[in-house]
């Protein structure tokens, strides 16, 4: 049990470093960088148990907090709803099997919920005067269809790598 | 009580305990520390992708280098010419102070800072660089680029590493002028997406092209930083000051090295 927290850590580690780099090195036309975190909490949500899900979520949101620009807290609840409202999607109205038509909903959910996830937080936030409001293009527009599309290339590919190691993990 | 409310009821209350140690600012050494410490482990990342990156743009630009290739040689003639006028010019100004006795601007004193970190969503853009208190840093300091370009001002400031509001995100105002000193006003950003040069009296001369820059007063800015050139002004009699958009002097979104200006 302990080896398996082990692995997903690394997995989580090398993720989160990946994309921080990713956002950097691609800066200029960062909608077209997938969104690594968000993936990996949506195959995270598929896989595991709603405890789990919430936590690695959480953990994801806390990595996040690093280089956010927003007050602190928007990156780890925006994480945390998306993972859970994965998690219940598709132990409800999908199946957990990521057939094509299942990982188009399910990415194109998580990239729309996590931005509305922010977005409401920093409007919450801003409501108490704590930090400036940022309007509602600024998180959801024409680009996100993009990002859409870029996060179900990476999708299959990450699935798999996550799927190697959870095979490595049980031997 | 099921096990699903008491994940979500502890998840909460670990979310309020780390706002409000953020809020007490206790959680700024453990996110300074954490940001050092990707910044060291993410330059194999950075590397791969950088590479990934330049081999992609070659590929898309290979047609345009040629065409590229002549307008830069072009402007090089240009700008070669302008620097010996220039130059010719700053020699007679330095004679010219010096023979009316007139204090020269100090030689400001830059802290070269790197780009650790980005926030794609916030596009209010709040970048982390790799410096801070110990480096000299100080909240409030402005942030240049090639030696003259304002980009923004520091917010925030921790042991090694700062966070710095690009001048386009709404709460930056800046005063500015155009070099001939023929339009005054306000520079605001426009939440991330651009620039507005406001508050320009309607017999103020502007015209698209023009460059603007700080104009120091309100001693925030230094003056004479370059801040852009307007794109588009908008001017109705039925107002009683003019606007107009600036095109910011560099691509903000892809600031890479930085300099904080000390004064």
């Amino acid at each position: 049990m302990k080896s398996q927290y082990f692995y997903l850590l690394i997995f989580l580690i090398i993720v989160f470093l990946t994309n921080a780099a990713g956002v950097q090195v691609f800066s200029s036309k960062v909608f077209l960088f997938p969104e690594l975190l968000l993936l990996a909490t949506l195959i995270f949500a598929l896989n595991f148990s709603f405890g789990e899900t919430l936590w690695f979520a959480f953990g994801v949101g806390f990595f996040a907090e690093l280089f956010s620009g927003s007050f602190f807290g928007g990156e780890i609840v925006a994480f945390v709803c998306t993972g859970l409202l994965v998690y219940f999607i598709t132990r409800n109205l999908t199946s957990q099997h990521t057939s094509f038509l299942t990982a188009v909903f399910v990415v194109a959910l998580a990239s729309v919920s996590f931005a509305l996830g922010l977005y409401a937080y920093n409007s919450l936030i801003a409501i108490f005067n704590l930090t400036q409001y940022i309007p509602f293009g600024n998180f959801i527009s024409t680009r996100i269809f993009w990002t859409i599309l870029v996060n179900l290339i990476v999708f299959y590919p990450m699935t798999f790598i996550f799927k190697v190691l959870q095979n490595e993990r049980s031997i | 009580m099921p096990r699903v409310w008491v994940h979500s009821i502890i998840a909460f209350l670990v979310l309020l305990a780390l706002i409000f140690l953020s809020v007490s600012g206790v959680l700024a050494v453990v996110l300074d520390g954490g940001r050092k410490t990707v910044e060291f482990l993410q330059i194999p990342f950075v590397s791969i992708l950088l590479r990934i990156k330049i081999f992609f743009s070659i590929i898309f630009s290979v047609r345009d280098l040629s065409r590229q290739n002549d307008i830069l040689s072009r402007q090089v003639q240009e700008l070669t010419s302008q620097v010996a006028v220039l130059e010719k010019a700053g020699q007679e100004n330095r004679i010219l102070r010096d023979a009316l006795g007139f204090e020269t601007e100090g030689k400001s004193n830059l802290v070269p800072a790197e780009v650790i970190g980005l926030d794609p969503f916030n596009l209010e853009r709040q970048i982390t660089l790799n410096r801070g208190r110990r480096q000299g840093v100080e909240e409030g300091d402005p942030v240049v680029v090639s030696g003259n370009i304002l980009v923004g001002a520091v917010t925030a400031v921790f042991g090694e590493t700062s966070q710095m509001q690009v001048i386009t995100s709404a709460s930056m105002v800046v005063n500015a002028e155009s070099p001939n000193g023929k339009a005054t006003g306000v520079v605001r950003g426009e939440h991330g997406v651009g620039l507005l040069f406001d508050l320009i009296s309607q017999s103020d001369v502007i015209k698209t092209g023009d460059k603007v820059i700080t104009s120091g007063l309100g001693g925030l800015f230094p003056k004479n930083l370059l801040i852009g050139k307007i794109g588009e002004v908008r001017t109705s009699s039925s107002e009683l000051f003019q606007k107009a958009n600036i095109i910011p002097a560099v691509d903000i979104r892809s600031l890479k090295v930085v300099f904080v200006l000390k004064k």
